[in-house]
This record gives C-alpha cells, structure tokens and sequence, in this order.
C-alpha cells in the first residue's frame, strides 16, 4: 500500500469520514477529532508506519497536512495528490 | 509531581496489596458506588486482582430484583472498571486521578450472581499510552469466569496535554 493510502487510511478509521473529505481535516473540525480521537488518529498512524512521535510533533499534529510535514521528519513522505 | 503517562520499558514496579481504605486513595469512586472490597495483588502497569463480596445489604438488591435479588450486569462491569483503573492510578503521580471509559467491547455474562457470592476480579493492563490505558477484565465466581469485558480508560488531564495546539 502506498504511503499516502496508509496516511487517509488512518484519518478515516479514527474519524469514519470519506475519502474525498480527509484533506479538509483539522483537529475539531469534526466533533470526532476532539482529544480523545486524537490519540486514535495518533495511534493509527504510529501503527500504520511503524513509527512512534515525539510529544512535540503529538501537539503539533494539528491538521492532515500537518500530518504530512511532521512526517517527513520521520523519513516518510507523503505523495499527496 | 509530574504524571506517568506511558508505560516505559524497563521500568519496574513493586507488588502489594490494597485495604478498602488505601483504594479510596488512589481512585474517587465512592459508596455507594464503590464496587470494590480489596485488592488482592497489584503490580501497577501490569495487573490486578481483587473482590466485592456481594452481601444483601447492598442498595440495589431491592430493586434489582424483589423477588430474585441479583447483581445488575452494568454495575458488574462497574466493579471490573474500578479494579482496572487501579492498574495505572498506581502509577508514580497519577494516584487520585479522575479517569473515563472510552470504550468497552467483548462483554460476556454468563451467570446470575446473587447475594452472599465473593466476586473475584483480574486485570490485565496491555498498555498504557500518553493517557490511554487497553486492559482486559474478567470477574469469577468459585473460580469459573462469569463475566468478561476488554475496556479502553483514560485520565482526561493527562489526555489534554497531548491535544494539538
């Protein structure tokens, strides 16, 4: 699976959006990212790339792309399109 | 005291006991909704086991039911909850925290427990995470498994330093 499948992946099975609304997401955009969705949607993705955040990029991550450049700092890159 | 939020590897913990006393110390639940007598065993970050005895002084058997008094399942799983909290309350700094279930799945009950029976509990904590505690729990009667739930707790203070800016 590719890394940017993996990425949406993990946005959708944290918040059960659709697909084509993943890239709109910020935290409390939807009332499913409050804090506790948060550490789902975390999890998801430390599960997702084998990776586990520091606390820094954990508040940081506050939108899906976000998400994206804080995951550069883990050496994934994310394609997105 | 800083709180512990993530179980870190290596770390070690001591075995001990809890009197009905010291479980009011590290956790807030309170007669009458206290489901727990004393732990038996507890190794904080790993597990628990620990008892209510069920007696028909207990305020719900009137109601639940007149004529055939027995433990109401939710408050079982109460009772599972409240010896399971105990497995990361009894972290270093965490002790006396306000917790919150997030999810429970896999409840099974499989038999009536009635008044006089010792409801026996075990805890099983699979991890602790930046606030966010995955446990098992089953409660025994005459050492046979009559109810069992897997559960997802956190403490919401700890969770709030991890939410995004």
């Amino acid at each position: 699976m590719e890394n940017i499948e993996k990425y949406k992946k993990a946005f959708i099975n944290s918040f059960e959006v659709k697909e084509e609304d993943v890239n709109k997401l910020e935290y409390q955009s939807i009332p499913e990212w409050d804090s506790v969705g948060h550490m789902g949607l975390i999890s998801e993705l430390e599960e997702a790339f084998d990776i586990q955040f520091e606390m820094d990029d954990v508040v940081e991550l506050g939108s899906y792309y976000k998400g994206i450049e804080i995951l550069k700092k883990y050496q994934i890159e994310i394609l997105n399109n | 005291m800083e709180t512990y939020d993530t179980l870190i590897e290596g770390d070690k913990f001591e075995k001990f006991s809890m009197d009905c006393i010291q479980i009011q110390e590290f956790q807030q639940n309170r007669y009458p909704y206290l489901f727990l007598d004393h732990v038996d065993e507890i190794v904080p970050g790993k597990y628990a086991k620990g008892f209510k005895n069920y007696t028909i002084n207990e305020w719900f058997f009137p109601v639940h039911y007149p004529t055939m008094p027995n433990v109401p399942g939710l408050l079982q799983l109460e009772a599972l909850s409240h010896l399971a909290i105990l497995t990361f309350l009894t972290l270093p700094g965490n002790k006396g925290m306000i917790t919150n279930s997030l999810n429970v799945n896999n409840i099974k009950f499989k038999k009536r427990i009635v008044p006089g029976m010792k409801f026996m509990m075990e805890c099983q904590l699979h991890s602790w995470r930046r606030g966010i505690a995955k446990c098992s729990t089953q409660g025994l009667i005459d050492g046979v498994v009559v109810t069992s739930a897997d559960w997802v707790f956190t403490i919401p203070d700890i969770l709030d330093k991890y939410k995004p800016r």
